[in-house]
């Protein structure tokens, strides 16, 4: 069986803002292990994000590839790889506004063709310690640490093998961080998924099983020494 | 299928503000457009109105016809008021004996509308109404047996609308029929000279009449051909309208093509102006629907980034909002069908206004009396214009999926990352 779960071949990405174009990445590559949990440090606006939407399929590079399983994602259709293979956190939660969290949680898992009760999803709730109460609350009633948590949850439903999590504790305080850096650590290794993180905080470095740092200069990651 | 159908209706009940607003935005477009029809189609109707009145009163009174154009044209007041005398004139000398029977008005009894009697004017229309200050409720009405509205026979507990000259709109349930005996004939207040003539092979003559003294009585006045049976005609008629008692027979006038020239003209230069203001409004609200079609779903990148994220398909996505819209149009049908019903009564009236000013100025100019076209059957559409509304309503659908086709569009062509962004 391959070890790699997900690679980062040759990529390179170049960002033009209109008046500048700034390389982001140049030949670079990187792979990642099943069941493990990756940390991708590096300074704001260094490319993180891009990086991380690059693995996602949500963004496609300039050149190089991105091999789910030594596959190219473009040759997989990218609603069935962003629906059965990777599941994203995003650093603001992107979740639908108007939907309540049941609704929110229930509408990743319809996508996923998961079948699902009001009672499987309090179950999971209570997995990331929230309340059941707020299961019917509007999205904008949360605070950051339960949108997070709500993020989570639908997040890890299914049977998706890869979570990317953006800056999943940038925007909590070092206790909440610390809890959601606990609950995703659980979930990798209880289920055996592949988190793979980009952030700035040590706090998270800490954590990770593998640690790489964007190098500016060589534009691409370098294990951290 | 079954879960985009739930998604749409989630968004469409959750995202209250902006539903309200573009459900308001559709409302108000179908509201004018649909007005935009009404207006076309009622200028179509008056003017089948009129060609109907013309065709029916010109065949009763083929025999005057000519000649009370040619009066017309002249304009010659003073040789017409003479005419109108040598009519009662000849009438005295035709008919040798007059009989006057006194009948009390039942105007109390509001189950029961009183018509002025004239056949003639039964057989040419039967649906027009000078009076006004009729009771309100459970209007029940007597038509000539026979009589055909519209090429429809009439039937028993047919609905009948009539308007006033207040504007206000009357529907009368018929309650029965009535028929003459051959020989006889009514008699109205507006004859012209060969009218006379229509009476040549009739017997006896009658005419109600109601009078400023005593506006509680109503008289009837019985023309006869000679003497020799006038006991057993005078008791014939009694009974013939007996059943009539209770009601008043509406009068008719005649009419010329001088006449429906210029009340189309008239209703022409209304509908025109109706026309250039709907045209205009449908141009506005068609870029005003457009402009709320890119505004909205360009407030949603976002979340169909977020989808996309998910593991929707743009297809899905695109299924999604064409739900949504659905719903939306169907809100919008819900409340714009009783709303555009109000709204056309009120625009019945509108236009009634419009052609009684006309009428009165054109009676005064001709000093003839013009009957009074009525305009009912414009809020109460008949099938055919249902049919041409569900049209309109349909197309209207259409250009709202083109519309959210075309802002989709502008969704595709962008990268999952910027409408994450946005």
């Amino acid at each position: 069986m391959m070890k790699e779960i997900l690679q980062a071949f040759n990529i390179a990405y170049r960002v033009n803002d209109g008046k500048n174009v700034k390389v982001l990445f140049e030949n670079c590559s990187l792979s990642f292990d099943a069941g493990k949990f990756y940390c991708l440090l590096g300074e704001s606006g260094s490319g993180k994000t891009t990086f991380l939407h690059l693995l996602a399929g949500l963004d496609k590079p300039d050149k190089g590839h991105i091999l789910y399983r030594g596959k190219d994602i473009q040759e997989i259709e990218r609603n069935n790889y962003l629906r059965d293979h990777v599941s994203i956190i995003f650093q603001d939660y992107n979740l639908i506004p108007y939907m309540n969290v049941y609704q929110n949680i229930a509408a990743a898992m319809a996508i996923k063709k998961l079948p699902y009760t009001k009672e499987s999803i309090a179950e999971m709730l209570k997995k990331v310690k929230l309340d059941t109460d707020i299961m019917f609350k509007r999205i904008n009633l949360l605070s950051g640490g339960e949108k997070q948590r709500v993020a989570i949850v639908r997040a890890l439903v299914g049977n998706n093998d890869i979570i990317l999590a953006d800056e999943p504790t940038g925007n909590l305080d070092s206790d909440t961080a610390k809890e959601i850096i606990a609950l995703l650590k659980t979930a990798v290794y209880k289920q055996h998924k592949t988190l793979i993180v980009v952030s700035h905080s040590e706090l998270v470095a800490e954590s990770g099983d593998v640690v790489y740092i964007l190098d500016q200069k060589i534009k691409g990651f370098v294990p951290k020494s | 299928m079954k879960r985009s159908f739930i998604e749409a209706v989630i968004a469409v009940f959750n995202r209250a503000k902006n539903s309200l607003a573009l459900l308001a935005v559709m409302v108000l477009a179908l509201l004018t457009i649909s007005l935009f029809y009404l207006f076309m189609s009622s200028k179509d109707l008056i003017a089948d109105n009129i060609r109907h009145e013309l065709l029916i009163e010109g065949k009763i009174n083929s025999l005057s016809e000519d000649n009370y154009l040619a009066k017309l044209k002249n304009e010659d007041i003073q040789a017409y008021i003479a005419d109108i005398q040598n009519i009662y004139k000849s009438l005295d000398e035709k008919y040798d004996t007059a009989y006057t029977m006194s009948m009390e008005l039942n105007a109390e009894n509001s189950e029961v509308f009183k018509l002025w009697a004239l056949d003639s004017a039964m057989n040419a229309s039967g649906y027009s109404l000078g009076e006004s200050d009729y009771s309100e409720d459970n209007l029940k009405i007597f038509v000539k047996e026979g009589l055909n509205i519209g090429n429809q026979e009439l039937k028993k507990g047919d609905k009948l609308s009539f308007f006033q000259n207040n504007g206000e709109r009357l529907d009368f349930s018929i309650a029965g029929f009535f028929s003459y005996d051959e020989r006889y004939s009514a008699l109205g207040d507006n004859l012209y000279p060969d009218d006379v003539d229509l009476f040549a092979d009739k017997e006896v003559l009658y005419a109600y009449g109601t009078y400023e003294d005593n506006l509680e009585m109503s008289n009837l006045y019985i023309y006869l051909k000679g003497s020799d049976n006038k006991e057993a005609i005078i008791k014939d008629v009694e009974g013939s309208l007996a059943a009539l008692q209770e009601y008043d027979i509406e009068a008719s006038f005649i009419i010329d093509e001088s006449h429906v020239r210029a009340i189309e003209e008239n209703i022409a230069g209304i509908g025109n102006l109706y026309l250039i203001f709907a045209f205009m409004m449908l141009i506005l609200i068609s870029i005003l629907l457009l402009a709320f079609n890119l505004y909205d779903l360009r407030k949603r990148f976002r979340e169909m980034g977020i989808f996309i994220a998910l593991g929707n398909t743009k297809s899905e996505l695109f299924l999604r909002l064409v739900i949504e819209k659905t719903i939306l149009l169907l809100l919008a049908f819900i409340v714009v069908i009783p709303l555009f019903n109000i709204l056309a009564r009120q625009a019945d009236i509108l236009i009634l206004d419009s052609l009684s000013s006309a009428y009165l100025q054109m009676q005064k100019t001709l000093d003839v009396s013009i009957m009074n076209m009525s305009l009912a059957g414009l809020s109460s559409l008949r099938s055919t214009e249902i049919k041409d509304l569900i049209f309109i309503y349909l197309s209207f659908a259409f250009m709202n999926y083109f519309y959210l086709a075309l802002s989709y569009l502008g969704l595709c062509r962008q990268k999952t990352v910027s409408l994450l962004k946005d």
